[in-house]
Protein backbone atom coordinates (compact mmCIF):
# COMPACT_ATOMS: atom_id res chain seq x y z
CA UNK A 1 0.00 0.00 0.00
CA UNK A 2 1.24 3.12 -1.15
CA UNK A 3 1.52 6.41 1.14
CA UNK A 4 -0.23 8.01 -1.58
CA UNK A 5 -2.95 5.38 -0.96
CA UNK A 6 -3.27 6.23 2.53
CA UNK A 7 -3.38 9.84 2.02
CA UNK A 8 -5.61 9.25 -0.42
CA UNK A 9 -7.84 7.80 2.12
CA UNK A 10 -7.43 10.44 4.86
CA UNK A 11 -8.50 12.94 2.52
CA UNK A 12 -11.49 11.62 1.46
CA UNK A 13 -12.63 10.13 4.71
CA UNK A 14 -12.01 13.43 6.60
CA UNK A 15 -13.67 15.57 3.36
CA UNK A 16 -12.69 19.34 4.23
CA UNK A 17 -15.17 19.98 1.92
CA UNK A 18 -18.02 18.25 4.26
CA UNK A 19 -16.56 20.06 7.18
CA UNK A 20 -16.89 23.55 5.15
CA UNK A 21 -20.31 22.45 5.05
CA UNK A 22 -20.82 21.90 8.18
CA UNK A 23 -19.11 25.11 9.51
CA UNK A 24 -21.55 26.70 7.34
CA UNK A 25 -23.80 25.52 8.70
CA UNK A 26 -23.63 25.76 12.10
CA UNK A 27 -20.88 28.48 12.77
CA UNK A 28 -18.81 26.91 15.10
CA UNK A 29 -16.58 28.98 17.66
CA UNK A 30 -13.04 28.37 17.69
CA UNK A 31 -12.90 26.20 20.85
CA UNK A 32 -15.54 24.17 19.36
CA UNK A 33 -13.60 23.62 16.08
CA UNK A 34 -10.48 22.73 18.23
CA UNK A 35 -12.44 20.22 19.76
CA UNK A 36 -13.69 18.56 16.35
CA UNK A 37 -10.08 18.40 15.31
CA UNK A 38 -9.08 16.84 18.38
CA UNK A 39 -11.67 13.98 18.77
CA UNK A 40 -11.18 13.09 14.96
CA UNK A 41 -7.34 12.99 15.58
CA UNK A 42 -8.23 10.62 18.99
CA UNK A 43 -10.09 8.49 16.54
CA UNK A 44 -7.86 8.29 13.95
CA UNK A 45 -4.61 7.25 16.58
CA UNK A 46 -6.92 4.85 18.72
CA UNK A 47 -8.42 3.20 15.37
CA UNK A 48 -4.73 3.07 14.08
CA UNK A 49 -2.74 2.05 16.50
CA UNK A 50 -5.41 -0.61 18.46
CA UNK A 51 -6.33 -1.99 14.81
CA UNK A 52 -4.46 -5.49 15.23
CA UNK A 53 -6.10 -6.26 18.73
CA UNK A 54 -9.66 -4.93 17.42
CA UNK A 55 -9.45 -7.46 14.38
CA UNK A 56 -7.85 -9.96 16.54
CA UNK A 57 -11.03 -9.82 19.18
CA UNK A 58 -13.66 -10.04 16.48
CA UNK A 59 -11.33 -12.37 14.32
CA UNK A 60 -11.70 -10.68 11.07
CA UNK A 61 -8.59 -10.71 9.06
CA UNK A 62 -7.08 -7.87 7.71
CA UNK A 63 -7.45 -8.54 4.10
CA UNK A 64 -11.22 -9.33 5.23
CA UNK A 65 -11.59 -5.75 7.03
CA UNK A 66 -10.30 -3.82 3.39
CA UNK A 67 -13.30 -5.49 1.99
CA UNK A 68 -15.76 -3.95 4.52
CA UNK A 69 -13.89 -0.81 4.76
CA UNK A 70 -14.19 -0.34 0.81
CA UNK A 71 -18.25 -1.27 1.68
CA UNK A 72 -18.01 1.40 4.29
CA UNK A 73 -16.30 3.80 2.05
CA UNK A 74 -18.55 3.74 -1.12
CA UNK A 75 -21.88 3.70 0.93
CA UNK A 76 -21.09 7.06 2.60
CA UNK A 77 -19.39 8.07 -0.47
CA UNK A 78 -22.59 7.49 -3.30
CA UNK A 79 -24.41 9.34 -0.13
CA UNK A 80 -22.55 12.87 0.17
CA UNK A 81 -22.10 12.58 -3.87
CA UNK A 82 -25.95 12.20 -4.50
CA UNK A 83 -27.08 14.04 -1.11
CA UNK A 84 -24.02 16.55 -0.69
CA UNK A 85 -25.13 18.14 2.82
CA UNK A 86 -23.23 18.27 6.29
CA UNK A 87 -23.89 15.10 8.39
CA UNK A 88 -26.31 15.92 10.72
CA UNK A 89 -25.10 16.05 15.00
CA UNK A 90 -22.81 18.94 16.66
CA UNK A 91 -20.13 20.47 14.93
CA UNK A 92 -17.26 18.94 17.20
CA UNK A 93 -18.38 15.34 16.35
CA UNK A 94 -18.15 16.05 12.69
CA UNK A 95 -15.08 14.05 12.34
CA UNK A 96 -16.54 11.34 13.90
CA UNK A 97 -17.78 8.90 10.76
CA UNK A 98 -17.82 5.56 10.30
CA UNK A 99 -16.11 5.93 7.21
CA UNK A 100 -13.02 7.55 8.97
CA UNK A 101 -12.89 5.12 11.35
CA UNK A 102 -12.73 2.38 8.83
CA UNK A 103 -10.04 3.61 7.13
CA UNK A 104 -7.66 4.21 10.16
CA UNK A 105 -8.58 0.64 11.12
CA UNK A 106 -7.57 -0.81 7.97
CA UNK A 107 -4.19 0.59 7.59
CA UNK A 108 -3.80 0.19 10.59
CA UNK A 109 -3.85 -3.44 10.67
CA UNK A 110 -1.85 -3.28 7.46
CA UNK A 111 0.61 -0.48 7.32
CA UNK A 112 3.25 0.74 10.10
CA UNK A 113 1.77 3.32 12.42
CA UNK A 114 4.29 5.78 12.20
CA UNK A 115 3.25 5.57 8.30
CA UNK A 116 -0.55 5.93 9.02
CA UNK A 117 -0.41 8.47 11.34
CA UNK A 118 1.89 10.42 9.15
CA UNK A 119 -0.49 10.46 6.33
CA UNK A 120 -2.88 11.46 8.15
CA UNK A 121 -1.37 14.30 9.66
CA UNK A 122 -0.76 15.46 6.75
CA UNK A 123 -5.07 15.83 5.87
CA UNK A 124 -4.82 17.33 9.44
CA UNK A 125 -4.36 21.24 8.05
CA UNK A 126 -6.27 20.88 5.32
CA UNK A 127 -9.43 20.15 7.77
CA UNK A 128 -8.67 22.98 9.63
CA UNK A 129 -8.60 25.29 6.78
CA UNK A 130 -11.65 24.29 5.63
CA UNK A 131 -13.53 24.60 9.28
CA UNK A 132 -11.97 27.72 9.97
CA UNK A 133 -11.63 30.20 6.76
CA UNK A 134 -13.93 32.89 6.13
CA UNK A 135 -13.63 32.86 2.45
CA UNK A 136 -15.94 31.62 0.42
CA UNK A 137 -15.04 28.28 -1.03
CA UNK A 138 -17.07 25.81 -3.22
CA UNK A 139 -17.79 23.40 -0.20
CA UNK A 140 -20.44 21.05 -2.46
CA UNK A 141 -18.27 20.61 -5.49
CA UNK A 142 -15.13 19.93 -3.01
CA UNK A 143 -17.47 17.45 -0.82
CA UNK A 144 -18.57 15.24 -3.85
CA UNK A 145 -14.87 15.67 -5.31
CA UNK A 146 -13.97 14.34 -2.19
CA UNK A 147 -16.18 11.49 -1.90
CA UNK A 148 -15.52 10.60 -5.71
CA UNK A 149 -12.10 10.07 -4.47
CA UNK A 150 -13.41 8.25 -1.39
CA UNK A 151 -15.62 6.04 -3.98
CA UNK A 152 -12.08 5.13 -5.63
CA UNK A 153 -10.45 4.06 -2.43
CA UNK A 154 -13.31 2.02 -1.46
CA UNK A 155 -12.73 -0.15 -4.77
CA UNK A 156 -9.47 -0.69 -4.91
CA UNK A 157 -9.88 -1.55 -0.94
CA UNK A 158 -11.75 -4.17 -1.60
CA UNK A 159 -10.26 -5.19 -4.97
CA UNK A 160 -6.92 -5.91 -2.88
CA UNK A 161 -8.87 -7.51 0.19
CA UNK A 162 -10.23 -10.17 -2.01
CA UNK A 163 -6.93 -10.45 -4.11
CA UNK A 164 -5.13 -10.89 -0.98
CA UNK A 165 -3.92 -14.09 0.61
CA UNK B 1 -27.88 12.75 16.39
CA UNK B 2 -29.64 9.57 18.36
CA UNK B 3 -30.97 8.68 15.20
CA UNK B 4 -27.43 8.75 13.32
CA UNK B 5 -26.11 6.82 16.25
CA UNK B 6 -28.71 3.86 15.42
CA UNK B 7 -27.84 4.36 12.04
CA UNK B 8 -24.21 3.31 13.00
CA UNK B 9 -25.32 0.58 14.97
CA UNK B 10 -27.77 -0.88 12.10
CA UNK B 11 -24.72 -0.51 9.41
CA UNK B 12 -22.33 -2.33 12.09
CA UNK B 13 -24.53 -4.66 12.61
CA UNK B 14 -25.15 -5.41 9.27
CA UNK B 15 -21.49 -5.31 8.04
CA UNK B 16 -20.65 -7.90 10.51
CA UNK B 17 -23.17 -10.60 9.34
CA UNK B 18 -23.00 -9.71 5.48
CA UNK B 19 -19.86 -8.48 4.71
CA UNK B 20 -17.16 -9.62 7.96
CA UNK B 21 -18.66 -12.34 9.75
CA UNK B 22 -15.87 -13.71 12.04
CA UNK B 23 -13.22 -15.90 10.30
CA UNK B 24 -13.67 -19.57 12.46
CA UNK B 25 -10.66 -21.91 12.15
CA UNK B 26 -11.22 -24.80 14.72
CA UNK B 27 -7.97 -25.13 16.08
CA UNK B 28 -6.02 -28.30 14.73
CA UNK B 29 -2.63 -29.91 15.36
CA UNK B 30 -0.47 -32.33 12.80
CA UNK B 31 -1.53 -35.34 14.91
CA UNK B 32 -5.48 -34.47 13.95
CA UNK B 33 -4.91 -33.87 10.59
CA UNK B 34 -2.92 -37.33 10.01
CA UNK B 35 -5.55 -38.58 11.86
CA UNK B 36 -8.74 -37.20 9.77
CA UNK B 37 -6.69 -38.01 6.15
CA UNK B 38 -6.56 -42.00 7.24
CA UNK B 39 -10.05 -42.16 7.89
CA UNK B 40 -10.64 -40.43 4.59
CA UNK B 41 -8.89 -43.09 2.90
CA UNK B 42 -9.98 -45.67 5.17
CA UNK B 43 -13.52 -44.52 3.75
CA UNK B 44 -12.24 -45.16 0.04
CA UNK B 45 -10.11 -48.29 0.93
CA UNK B 46 -13.45 -49.92 2.13
CA UNK B 47 -15.59 -49.23 -0.74
CA UNK B 48 -12.89 -50.47 -3.12
CA UNK B 49 -14.40 -53.44 -5.41
CA UNK B 50 -13.07 -56.02 -6.79
CA UNK B 51 -11.81 -54.78 -10.39
CA UNK B 52 -9.39 -52.08 -8.08
CA UNK B 53 -12.80 -49.28 -8.31
CA UNK B 54 -13.88 -47.34 -5.98
CA UNK B 55 -17.30 -46.79 -4.43
CA UNK B 56 -18.64 -43.50 -6.42
CA UNK B 57 -21.06 -41.77 -4.14
CA UNK B 58 -23.20 -42.16 -1.01
CA UNK B 59 -26.29 -40.53 0.45
CA UNK B 60 -27.08 -40.59 3.37
CA UNK B 61 -30.33 -39.43 3.97
CA UNK B 62 -31.51 -42.46 1.72
CA UNK B 63 -28.55 -44.53 2.58
CA UNK B 64 -28.13 -45.46 -1.47
CA UNK B 65 -25.00 -45.65 -3.11
CA UNK B 66 -24.37 -43.89 -6.58
CA UNK B 67 -23.59 -45.87 -9.50
CA UNK B 68 -21.54 -43.42 -11.84
CA UNK B 69 -18.05 -43.82 -12.56
CA UNK B 70 -16.00 -41.59 -13.51
CA UNK B 71 -11.86 -42.35 -15.25
CA UNK B 72 -10.70 -39.07 -13.84
CA UNK B 73 -11.51 -39.05 -10.66
CA UNK B 74 -10.33 -42.82 -10.62
CA UNK B 75 -6.84 -42.02 -11.07
CA UNK B 76 -7.35 -38.56 -8.74
CA UNK B 77 -8.52 -41.00 -6.33
CA UNK B 78 -5.28 -43.10 -7.06
CA UNK B 79 -2.67 -40.16 -6.32
CA UNK B 80 -4.15 -39.59 -3.11
CA UNK B 81 -3.97 -43.11 -1.90
CA UNK B 82 -0.08 -43.26 -3.02
CA UNK B 83 0.88 -40.02 -1.44
CA UNK B 84 -0.84 -41.13 2.04
CA UNK B 85 0.85 -44.08 1.58
CA UNK B 86 -2.16 -46.75 0.94
CA UNK B 87 -0.01 -48.33 -1.68
CA UNK B 88 -1.93 -51.79 -1.87
CA UNK B 89 -5.05 -50.06 -2.42
CA UNK B 90 -3.59 -47.68 -4.86
CA UNK B 91 -1.82 -50.55 -6.65
CA UNK B 92 -5.81 -52.55 -6.68
CA UNK B 93 -6.73 -49.15 -8.78
CA UNK B 94 -3.39 -48.87 -10.94
CA UNK B 95 -4.13 -53.04 -11.87
CA UNK B 96 -7.76 -51.49 -13.20
CA UNK B 97 -5.83 -48.95 -15.12
CA UNK B 98 -3.42 -51.30 -16.68
CA UNK B 99 -5.94 -53.58 -18.00
CA UNK B 100 -7.42 -50.33 -19.91
CA UNK B 101 -4.24 -49.14 -21.48
CA UNK B 102 -4.00 -48.46 -25.36
CA UNK B 103 -0.53 -47.37 -27.23
CA UNK B 104 0.05 -45.43 -30.23
CA UNK B 105 2.91 -44.71 -31.53
CA UNK B 106 4.91 -43.14 -29.13
CA UNK B 107 2.61 -43.02 -26.46
CA UNK B 108 0.46 -44.78 -23.67
CA UNK B 109 -2.85 -43.90 -22.24
CA UNK B 110 -5.62 -44.92 -20.04
CA UNK B 111 -8.89 -45.56 -21.51
CA UNK B 112 -11.51 -47.87 -20.87
CA UNK B 113 -13.59 -49.25 -23.66
CA UNK B 114 -15.93 -46.89 -25.34
CA UNK B 115 -14.61 -43.84 -23.69
CA UNK B 116 -12.17 -41.03 -25.56
CA UNK B 117 -8.59 -40.98 -24.11
CA UNK B 118 -9.06 -37.82 -21.58
CA UNK B 119 -6.02 -35.65 -21.01
CA UNK B 120 -7.21 -35.15 -17.44
CA UNK B 121 -7.51 -38.66 -16.71
CA UNK B 122 -4.40 -39.05 -18.01
CA UNK B 123 -2.59 -36.50 -16.26
CA UNK B 124 -3.60 -37.80 -13.03
CA UNK B 125 -2.31 -41.34 -13.94
CA UNK B 126 0.69 -39.19 -14.17
CA UNK B 127 0.70 -38.02 -10.81
CA UNK B 128 -0.15 -41.22 -8.93
CA UNK B 129 2.52 -42.97 -10.56
CA UNK B 130 4.60 -40.20 -9.69
CA UNK B 131 3.42 -40.07 -5.53
CA UNK B 132 3.77 -43.93 -5.86
CA UNK B 133 7.64 -43.25 -7.28
CA UNK B 134 7.99 -41.18 -4.35
CA UNK B 135 6.31 -43.25 -1.48
CA UNK B 136 8.03 -46.43 -2.65
CA UNK B 137 10.99 -45.47 -4.40
CA UNK B 138 10.23 -47.80 -6.80
CA UNK B 139 11.01 -47.18 -10.59
CA UNK B 140 8.84 -49.93 -12.29
CA UNK B 141 6.67 -47.63 -13.47
CA UNK B 142 9.14 -44.78 -14.86
CA UNK B 143 8.56 -46.07 -18.51
CA UNK B 144 4.70 -45.94 -17.88
CA UNK B 145 4.84 -42.75 -16.55
CA UNK B 146 6.75 -41.40 -19.57
CA UNK B 147 4.69 -42.86 -22.59
CA UNK B 148 1.49 -41.17 -20.64
CA UNK B 149 3.72 -37.69 -20.33
CA UNK B 150 4.30 -38.08 -24.30
CA UNK B 151 0.17 -38.10 -24.88
CA UNK B 152 0.16 -35.02 -22.86
CA UNK B 153 2.78 -33.52 -25.27
CA UNK B 154 1.32 -34.91 -28.47
CA UNK B 155 -2.22 -33.12 -27.32
CA UNK B 156 -0.28 -29.89 -26.53
CA UNK B 157 -0.81 -26.89 -29.38
CA UNK B 158 1.62 -24.50 -30.32
CA UNK B 159 0.07 -21.94 -28.18
CA UNK B 160 0.01 -24.06 -25.04
CA UNK B 161 -3.05 -25.32 -24.88
CA UNK B 162 -4.05 -29.05 -24.43
CA UNK B 163 -6.59 -30.60 -26.50
CA UNK B 164 -8.81 -32.95 -24.00
CA UNK B 165 -9.72 -35.40 -25.90
CA UNK B 166 -8.32 -37.86 -28.67
CA UNK B 167 -11.18 -40.15 -30.06
CA UNK B 168 -9.17 -43.46 -30.00
CA UNK B 169 -11.47 -44.84 -32.72
CA UNK B 170 -11.06 -42.10 -35.20
CA UNK B 171 -6.92 -42.00 -34.36
CA UNK B 172 -7.54 -38.07 -33.83
CA UNK B 173 -7.71 -35.18 -31.48
CA UNK B 174 -10.34 -33.69 -30.82
CA UNK B 175 -10.41 -29.90 -31.94
CA UNK B 176 -11.66 -27.16 -30.31
CA UNK B 177 -12.18 -28.66 -27.10
CA UNK B 178 -10.41 -28.09 -23.96
CA UNK B 179 -11.10 -29.14 -20.01
CA UNK B 180 -12.17 -27.12 -17.64
CA UNK B 181 -9.21 -28.61 -14.80
CA UNK B 182 -7.47 -30.68 -17.76
CA UNK B 183 -4.73 -28.30 -18.90
CA UNK B 184 -3.89 -27.39 -15.58
CA UNK B 185 -3.65 -31.38 -14.77
CA UNK B 186 -1.37 -31.76 -17.57
CA UNK B 187 0.44 -28.76 -16.54
CA UNK B 188 1.17 -30.12 -12.70
CA UNK B 189 1.86 -33.85 -14.30
CA UNK B 190 4.71 -32.52 -17.00
CA UNK B 191 5.57 -30.21 -14.32
CA UNK B 192 6.24 -33.53 -12.15
CA UNK B 193 8.06 -35.29 -14.80
CA UNK B 194 10.36 -32.60 -15.00
CA UNK B 195 11.13 -32.96 -11.76
CA UNK B 196 11.50 -36.69 -11.69
CA UNK B 197 13.60 -36.63 -15.17
CA UNK B 198 15.29 -33.43 -15.21
CA UNK B 199 17.20 -34.05 -18.31
CA UNK B 200 14.51 -35.11 -20.51
CA UNK B 201 12.99 -32.07 -22.02
CA UNK B 202 9.36 -32.02 -19.94
CA UNK B 203 10.34 -28.40 -18.54
CA UNK B 204 9.97 -26.85 -22.00
CA UNK B 205 6.13 -27.96 -22.49
CA UNK B 206 5.41 -27.06 -18.81
CA UNK B 207 6.06 -23.75 -19.21
CA UNK B 208 4.53 -23.34 -22.53
CA UNK B 209 1.33 -24.51 -20.53
CA UNK B 210 2.16 -22.42 -17.62
CA UNK B 211 1.97 -19.48 -20.33
CA UNK B 212 -0.89 -20.42 -21.82
CA UNK B 213 -2.93 -20.73 -18.32
CA UNK B 214 -1.25 -17.50 -17.15
CA UNK B 215 -1.96 -15.38 -20.08
CA UNK B 216 -4.12 -16.93 -22.72
CA UNK B 217 -6.41 -19.07 -21.60
CA UNK B 218 -9.32 -17.06 -20.94
CA UNK B 219 -9.50 -15.72 -24.11
CA UNK B 220 -9.11 -19.10 -26.16
CA UNK B 221 -11.31 -21.21 -23.59
CA UNK B 222 -13.63 -18.56 -22.94
CA UNK B 223 -14.82 -18.46 -18.65
CA UNK B 224 -13.42 -15.97 -16.22
CA UNK B 225 -9.92 -16.55 -14.15
CA UNK B 226 -10.73 -20.32 -13.86
CA UNK B 227 -9.66 -21.01 -10.26
CA UNK B 228 -6.61 -23.66 -10.57
CA UNK B 229 -5.43 -25.83 -7.83
CA UNK B 230 -3.60 -27.66 -9.99
CA UNK B 231 -1.89 -24.95 -11.27
CA UNK B 232 -0.63 -24.21 -7.85
CA UNK B 233 0.72 -27.54 -7.35
CA UNK B 234 2.60 -27.35 -11.13
CA UNK B 235 3.93 -23.93 -10.28
CA UNK B 236 5.07 -25.36 -6.64
CA UNK B 237 6.72 -28.51 -8.66
CA UNK B 238 8.39 -26.10 -11.18
CA UNK B 239 9.86 -23.86 -9.26
CA UNK B 240 13.61 -25.60 -9.23
CA UNK B 241 13.71 -25.48 -12.90
CA UNK B 242 13.13 -21.75 -12.53
CA UNK B 243 9.88 -19.81 -12.61
CA UNK B 244 9.46 -16.95 -15.48
CA UNK B 245 7.86 -13.30 -14.20
CA UNK B 246 4.66 -14.11 -15.33
CA UNK B 247 4.69 -17.75 -13.47
CA UNK B 248 5.61 -16.01 -10.32
CA UNK B 249 2.90 -13.37 -10.96
CA UNK B 250 0.12 -16.27 -11.82
CA UNK B 251 1.27 -18.05 -8.24
CA UNK B 252 0.80 -14.75 -6.57
CA UNK B 253 -2.57 -14.38 -8.13
CA UNK B 254 -3.34 -17.78 -7.79
CA UNK B 255 -2.50 -17.27 -3.55
CA UNK B 256 -4.74 -14.35 -3.51
CA UNK B 257 -7.98 -16.23 -5.06
CA UNK B 258 -7.47 -19.53 -2.73
CA UNK B 259 -6.19 -16.96 0.27
CA UNK B 260 -9.64 -15.42 -0.83
CA UNK B 261 -11.93 -18.54 -0.71
CA UNK B 262 -10.46 -20.00 2.41
CA UNK B 263 -11.03 -16.66 4.43
CA UNK B 264 -14.97 -17.06 3.14
CA UNK B 265 -15.43 -20.27 3.84
CA UNK B 266 -13.68 -19.62 7.53
CA UNK B 267 -16.45 -16.80 7.36
CA UNK B 268 -19.54 -19.51 7.45
CA UNK B 269 -18.21 -22.04 9.51
CA UNK B 270 -20.38 -23.18 11.93
CA UNK B 271 -22.01 -19.83 11.81
CA UNK B 272 -26.14 -20.26 12.60
CA UNK B 273 -26.71 -17.20 10.55
CA UNK B 274 -24.82 -17.28 7.39
CA UNK B 275 -24.43 -21.25 6.94
CA UNK B 276 -22.18 -22.00 3.79
CA UNK B 277 -22.66 -25.61 2.08
CA UNK B 278 -19.52 -26.33 0.88
CA UNK B 279 -18.30 -30.07 -0.33
CA UNK B 280 -15.11 -31.88 0.38
CA UNK B 281 -13.97 -31.52 -2.89
CA UNK B 282 -14.51 -27.67 -2.96
CA UNK B 283 -12.74 -27.19 0.57
CA UNK B 284 -10.10 -29.80 -0.35
CA UNK B 285 -9.38 -28.21 -3.51
CA UNK B 286 -8.64 -24.34 -1.54
CA UNK B 287 -6.65 -26.07 0.44
CA UNK B 288 -4.70 -28.21 -1.39
CA UNK B 289 -3.57 -24.88 -4.00
CA UNK B 290 -2.83 -22.82 -0.49
CA UNK B 291 -0.44 -25.77 0.43
CA UNK B 292 1.42 -25.86 -2.56
CA UNK B 293 1.75 -22.29 -2.85
CA UNK B 294 2.72 -21.85 0.74
CA UNK B 295 5.68 -24.59 -0.34
CA UNK B 296 6.29 -22.61 -3.40
CA UNK B 297 6.78 -18.98 -1.45
CA UNK B 298 8.95 -20.98 0.85
CA UNK B 299 11.66 -21.68 -2.09
CA UNK B 300 10.68 -18.67 -4.00
CA UNK B 301 12.17 -15.25 -2.62
CA UNK B 302 9.61 -13.45 -5.04
CA UNK B 303 6.80 -15.23 -3.45
CA UNK B 304 8.67 -15.20 0.09
CA UNK B 305 6.26 -12.24 1.85
CA UNK B 306 2.95 -14.55 1.13
CA UNK B 307 4.65 -17.48 3.26
CA UNK B 308 3.38 -16.75 6.62
CA UNK B 309 -0.29 -15.94 5.54
CA UNK B 310 -0.70 -18.43 3.33
CA UNK B 311 0.31 -21.10 6.26
CA UNK B 312 -1.96 -19.47 8.23
CA UNK B 313 -4.76 -20.04 5.82
CA UNK B 314 -3.67 -23.42 5.48
CA UNK B 315 -3.77 -24.43 8.60
CA UNK B 316 -7.18 -22.40 9.06
CA UNK B 317 -8.98 -24.29 6.30
CA UNK B 318 -7.65 -28.00 7.43
CA UNK B 319 -9.10 -27.11 10.89
CA UNK B 320 -12.35 -26.43 9.01
CA UNK B 321 -12.18 -30.20 7.28
CA UNK B 322 -11.24 -31.98 10.35
CA UNK B 323 -14.11 -30.04 11.98
CA UNK B 324 -16.82 -31.05 8.83
CA UNK B 325 -15.20 -34.20 8.52
CA UNK B 326 -17.90 -37.50 9.53
CA UNK B 327 -16.18 -38.80 13.10
CA UNK B 328 -14.09 -41.92 12.49
CA UNK B 329 -16.31 -43.53 15.01
CA UNK B 330 -19.85 -43.18 13.10
CA UNK B 331 -21.70 -45.99 12.90
CA UNK B 332 -22.05 -45.75 9.42
CA UNK B 333 -19.65 -47.47 7.23
CA UNK B 334 -20.26 -45.83 4.35
CA UNK B 335 -20.33 -42.50 6.14
CA UNK B 336 -17.62 -42.80 8.60
CA UNK B 337 -14.17 -40.82 7.67
CA UNK B 338 -16.12 -39.23 4.88
CA UNK B 339 -17.39 -35.23 3.71
CA UNK B 340 -21.05 -34.80 3.06
CA UNK B 341 -22.39 -31.61 1.57
CA UNK B 342 -25.90 -31.27 1.72
CA UNK B 343 -26.41 -35.36 2.45
CA UNK B 344 -24.48 -36.81 -0.43
CA UNK B 345 -20.31 -37.55 -0.63
CA UNK B 346 -18.14 -39.08 -3.66
CA UNK B 347 -14.82 -39.96 -4.10
CA UNK B 348 -13.65 -37.22 -5.14
CA UNK B 349 -14.54 -35.55 -1.90
CA UNK B 350 -12.44 -37.66 0.15
CA UNK B 351 -9.51 -37.38 -2.33
CA UNK B 352 -8.96 -33.80 -2.20
CA UNK B 353 -9.82 -33.29 1.21
CA UNK B 354 -6.87 -36.11 2.20
CA UNK B 355 -4.73 -34.13 -0.14
CA UNK B 356 -5.18 -30.63 1.67
CA UNK B 357 -4.90 -32.54 5.05
CA UNK B 358 -1.63 -33.84 4.01
CA UNK B 359 -0.49 -30.55 2.66
CA UNK B 360 -1.54 -29.07 5.88
CA UNK B 361 0.35 -31.49 7.49
CA UNK B 362 4.26 -30.11 6.60
CA UNK B 363 2.66 -26.94 7.00
CA UNK B 364 1.77 -27.65 11.06
CA UNK B 365 4.70 -30.04 11.73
Amino acid sequence: MSFGFILAGFLATTNSGRVALAREQSKPSLPTIGLALACGAVLVVVATLFADDLLDALSISPESFRIAAGVVLAVTGIRTLVWPNAVAGPFAAVLVTPELACVALSFGADEPAGRVLGAAALTLPIVAIAATTRVRVPAVLAAQLLAALGIVVAVALAVSGMRDV
Amino acid sequence: MIGQVALWGILALLLRVVVVPAETCPPVDAGAVARAADAGGDWLVRGQRDDGRFLYGYYSDEDRVSSDYNTTRHAGVMAALYALGRIGAADAALGYVRENLISQRGWTAFAPPGESVDVGTNSLLVVALMNRRKATRERRYDRLARRIGSFLVFQLQADGSILQYYQRYAKRSLPGVYGKFATGEAFYAMALLERAFPAEGWAGPAHRVAEYLATRRDEVEGGFREPDHWAAYGLAELEPSGLTATEVEYARWLAGYFGYLIRYESQHEGSALNRLSESGSSLGTDGEAAAALWRLAGAEPRLADLHGRLGDRVSCNAGVLVDRQVSAGAQNRLARGAWFDDGYTQMDDQQHAIAALLGARDVLR
